[in-house]
């Protein structure tokens, strides 16, 4: 697996993705509390997970549009929360 | 033994416990004052919590304020919050379920039926905090029929934090996890462990008391000459806590008896409630009582997935220990 400096994002914009992030693994750690009998909690986590998930492509839509990062076929991009910087991974 | 010095730095600091801060004007602590409050810690070798305003303090008091180590306690909203490295805080107050948090160390002051309505939300916090401190603001008004949703509202929990523990992580959220490593009273404290200073300079037992100074409520405890009159001393003259046994556990005779060792034992909630600053009312050793029985459930799920746990907590058939007093 390669990994290659890309780019960086501002503190509030890291601010905002990691905000999301943390808010997604909540969500699907709740789901892993599920069982059949609970209606209102299956309701909760369809509604939000697809919220938040929305919300967590859009905002990649948006910085990859603004930064114009490399990308690469098959790679994807990752960010380090400490430093703001954004990586290209490649298989 | 006095062991933390809070400082109130304004009227308008953030309220972190059960009461709320009533008081809207700001009425910032002088600096000399201010000196003189940590002054006062260091002779004391009291460690500092100061409790900001929602408002930035003026330059010439963060030199003075960083002279000591201290802990900060500031309110979500607050001035600094937005600007500040958030993970640098020490702990944020919240008034509300925030849909992640920013600190490692939060305080959600929520009243009863928000914390029963947002369980769901407040569950998916928990894999990101290092400790979160559930802090009910109307413990006053829990009653009977809520014993069945509260105790769901902590099983659904509990149930998050079985399968954060058995992944490695060991988030700690104060009504659930403190009672598993507890063997013996950590309550409140305050005038025991704790002592408040406010923008006056005078020595409260906590800032709830001088809120009820401030804004006028009478104190019942003075019996001889009625007055609103709370606080215990000040940094000219010293503190001096009247009677203070009678703040202590050994003077308690329900709760030095009790195992809800985790309970908060809210001195003020007390003296509000029963008119007894060392004696806690139905509601909270109810309340104390229902987290109690949810530690011992997290704690045999710890068990059977074979996750550390603590001393075992006994089973009991009773959810305020006034009901078996008899027994003791």
């Amino acid at each position: 697996m390669q990994k290659k400096l890309v780019g960086q994002v501002t503190s509030d914009e890291k601010n905002e993705i990691q905000r999301l992030f943390e808010r997604r693994n909540g969500l699907n750690e709740l789901a892993k509390i599920l069982t059949a009998e609970n209606a209102e909690l299956y309701e909760k986590l369809v509604k939000d997970l697809g919220e938040t998930g929305t919300k967590f492509q859009h905002w990649w839509d948006v910085m990859a549009q603004k930064y114009q990062w490399e990308s690469a076929e098959n790679g994807n991009w990752e960010i380090n929360f400490d430093t703001c910087e954004i990586f290209l991974v490649m298989p | 033994m006095l062991q933390y010095l809070v400082i109130l730095l304004d009227d308008t600091s953030v309220a972190y416990c059960h009461a709320c801060n009533p008081l809207t004007e700001r009425n910032l602590m002088p600096l000399d004052t201010l000196k003189k409050a940590i002054l006062f810690g260091m002779k004391e070798n009291l460690m500092i919590q100061y409790v900001y305003p929602d408002y930035d303090l003026p330059e010439q008091y963060e030199a003075v304020l960083e002279s000591i180590d201290n802990v900060k306690i500031w309110g979500e909203s607050s001035a600094a919050t937005q600007h500040a490295a958030l993970e640098n805080m020490d702990v944020i107050i919240y008034n509300s379920v925030p849909d992640a948090i920013a600190t490692k160390n939060a305080v959600l002051r929520l009243p009863i039926k928000e914390f029963i309505a947002k369980q769901y939300d407040i569950a998916a916090l928990l894999p990101h905090v290092k400790r979160l401190n559930i802090c009910l603001t109307d413990i006053e008004n829990f009653n009977d029929g809520q014993i069945k949703d509260y105790s769901k509202a902590l099983g659904t929990l509990n149930a998050v934090l079985l399968n954060l523990f058995k992944s490695g992580k060991q988030p700690q959220l104060n009504i659930l996890t403190d009672r598993l490593q507890l063997t013996e009273m950590h309550n409140c404290g305050a005038g025991v462990s704790n002592i408040t200073v406010a923008p006056n300079g005078k020595f409260y037992l906590c800032p709830a008391f001088y809120y009820d100074e401030r804004t006028g409520v009478s104190n019942r405890m003075n019996h001889s000459k009625p007055s609103s009159e709370r606080n215990v001393g000040n940094l000219d003259s010293g503190l001096d806590i009247p009677n203070q046994q009678l703040l202590k556990l050994d003077h308690a005779p329900l709760c030095r008896n009790c195992d809800a060792y985790h309970c908060n034992r809210c001195i003020w909630l007390n003296q509000k409630l029963t008119w007894d600053n060392n004696t806690p009312s139905h509601q909270q050793c109810m309340l104390a009582h229902i987290e109690r029985n949810a530690s011992r459930d997290l704690q045999q799920l710890l068990t059977a997935a074979e996750v550390s746990a603590g001393e075992e907590i006994k089973q009991i058939d009773y959810l305020d220990p006034f009901d078996v007093k008899k027994e003791w």
